[in-house]
């Protein structure tokens, strides 16, 4: 039973799932992704993630955020911004508007 | 004349300038344009001081210019570095501080995250930005005077301790491992290969050469999304494709296209630099089901070591096959005898593309490259490669890796020296003991676990993490530092590496 996702705010959720993936592109990621990380930062454009690390995000998504990432989700609208990930979180989580 | 140096290999399309050479992007080069482009760097090398014998450290993304500086060195005599731009500035430097490199043949921004005082240091370095400058009406250089025995390339890779080593490889070394797999794979000038892998892993620039001894035609990607690989593959109708496991990982777990695209001009694909684990071999051969699969095994001290012949595949899908033609593998066990059938021993690597060893490191070098154990010189024996892999062979011949006789980690296809992450992790000082090892993953073969006793209570793991992360290339850092009371050790008061792993899987 989800009765404690029912309650909480999507907002919530969004804000941790932001948080979240601030902590992972800080740490895995500091040339890149060390400046002021927003919803409209990029993850693909000018290869700020490379292939390895898009598999060090999956890893990650899988780890810490639980979400099991298959095949038909490898795809750029997924991964384009931050933002677009925080939306892709929220769905698997089941709590996206 | 028979090609005897790297350069000769681009003489074979001298009749067919128009040739597809290499693809980068949207930009199409020919053998001609190629042929001119190495001319032309050469041409530059010479002029800032690149004499026989020096070595031309290369930092370029996989490109064009990338393929032109390598050959470009070879004309010149010299002997070309590749350098892995992943790594970050501290292992570039080493690179070309140990290589002692005469050039640096990179791009402006490149050169611009290298620190300045450090590469100031090095005041014999010329630093060659590439793209920038045309080249008109140069003069014609004299032909090499190198032998196929000089040193043609130093390939920089880990081991189980300290920093990355240069492996020095002859011209006659590259030539042999063009040719045998090239040979083995039927690589003709037909082939659309595509590149994938840095050229500063051997097993990479071996698609250079093979194509270019070939004429064939060389399709260079960098890629974020597994999707983009099978999109060049059927855009390209790309005939032989190399990679590593995290490769095939991408392919079956993450490209989601590739089950809607058919790829009937696949003839092959290899697989080395790690073992790919068999349900990803099956979910690969349900996808391609008309590709070949040759799953291979190698070293860069030896450059390639075997291969399973795609048809033994269902037979011994967990084995690595038997030795590349032209050479001979044989296992040695911890006494010096061979090992008979199912005894795991060494495995120990003879023929035309063992290395001439380690740049100026004489004694990791005499560890490696032995006299044979079983014919004396005396009798015509010759150094051959210890790889200080285990593996085991059956009654057939055909080998079975068993493991590492030493502590070294191997992610996504690089070799990682348990040793230079843990001293970066010692210099955060917030730990009295790290100890690094590698634990199984379905993405990467190996993934980097750092074991670690902290020097103080309430320490900030992924504040370490991020200073880690900002000397070392993104492969190396430890995907979770674990907090334990102390490291477990053996008898003789070493850490114990083997349980750590024992204790994890």
């Amino acid at each position: 039973m989800s009765g404690e996702t029912e309650t909480k705010a999507p907002s919530q959720e969004a804000a941790a799932a932001l948080e979240a993936i601030r902590g992972f592109l800080a740490s895995t990621a500091p040339q890149a992704f060390g400046g002021k990380v927003d919803e409209s930062t990029k993850l693909l454009a000018n290869g700020a993630l490379d292939s390895l690390g898009i598999l060090q995000l999956t890893m990650f998504l899988g780890d810490e955020l639980k979400i099991e990432v298959t095949d038909e989700d490898f795809v750029p609208e997924n991964l384009e911004t931050v933002g677009s990930l925080v939306q892709f979180v929220l769905r698997k989580q089941n709590v996206a508007p | 004349m028979s090609p005897y140096l790297l350069h000769h290999l681009l003489a074979s399309t001298d009749g067919a300038p128009d040739r597809v050479a290499i693809v980068e992007g949207e930009r199409t080069y020919s053998y001609g344009a190629f042929r001119s482009a190495v001319e032309a760097l050469a041409g530059r090398l010479v002029r800032e001081g690149v004499a026989r014998g020096d070595r031309v450290a290369i930092l370029l993304p996989k490109s064009f210019n990338e393929c032109v500086a390598i050959f470009a060195a070879s004309r010149v005599d010299a002997v070309f570095v590749p350098i892995n731009p992943s790594l970050k500035p501290q292992q570039v430097l080493h690179i070309v501080r140990d290589s002692g490199a005469r050039a640096l043949v990179t791009l402006p921004d490149l050169v611009q995250a290298l620190d300045k005082e450090a590469l100031g240091a090095l005041a014999s370095l010329a630093v060659v930005l590439v793209g920038e400058e045309p080249v008109i009406g140069e003069k014609p250089l004299p032909a090499a005077t190198n032998i196929g025995e000089d040193l043609a390339a130093i390939l920089y890779t880990s081991g189980s301790t300290g920093l990355p080593k240069g492996v020095m490889l002859s011209h006659r070394n590259l030539l042999a491992g063009t040719r045998i797999v090239r040979t083995y794979l039927d690589i003709g000038p037909e082939d659309r290969i595509l590149s994938l892998l840095p050229f500063s892993f051997d097993y990479g620039l071996n698609q250079l050469l093979t194509s270019v001894e070939q004429g064939a035609m060389l399709v260079l990607l960098s890629f974020q999304l597994g999707d983009e690989i099978v999109r060049a593959l059927d855009r390209h109708r790309i005939t032989g494709l190399a990679g590593v496991p995290t490769i095939w990982a991408f392919l079956t777990r993450a490209a989601p296209s590739l089950t809607r695209t058919k790829l009937p001009h696949l003839r092959y694909i290899t697989n080395s630099g790690g073992a790919v684990p068999s349900n990803t071999v099956k979910r690969l051969r349900e996808l391609l089901p008309t590709t070949r699969v040759f799953l291979m095994y190698g070293l860069t001290e030896a450059f390639r070591s075997t291969y399973l012949p795609p048809e033994e595949l269902d037979r011994r899908p967990t084995s690595v096959g038997k030795a590349i033609p032209e050479c001979e593998i044989f296992l040695v066990r911890p006494d010096g005898e061979r090992a008979r059938p199912g005894e795991p021993g060494i495995l120990v690597h003879r023929g035309p593309t063992v290395s001439l060893g380690y740049w100026n490191r004489p004694e990791d070098t005499a560890r490696v490259l032995r006299p044979h154990p079983f014919r004396p010189a005396a009798v015509g024996g010759e150094t051959v490669c210890y790889s200080g892999d285990l593996a085991v062979q059956d009654e057939e011949g055909f080998l079975y890796f068993v493991g590492r006789d030493d502590a070294m980690i191997k992610s996504a296809g690089f070799r990682i020296s348990p040793t230079e992450v843990e001293e970066t992790l010692m210099a955060s000082g917030q730990f009295r003991h790290v100890a690094v090892i590698g634990l199984p993953d379905a993405w990467t073969g190996q993934r980097v676990h750092a074991v670690a006793v902290a020097s103080a209570d309430g320490i900030d793991i992924a504040n370490v993490l991020k200073q880690v992360s900002e000397t070392l290339p993104s492969y190396m850092v430890p995907k979770q530092i674990e907090l334990v009371d102390a490291l477990p050790t053996t008898p003789n008061g070493k850490v114990d590496y083997k349980r750590l792993v024992a204790e994890r899987v």
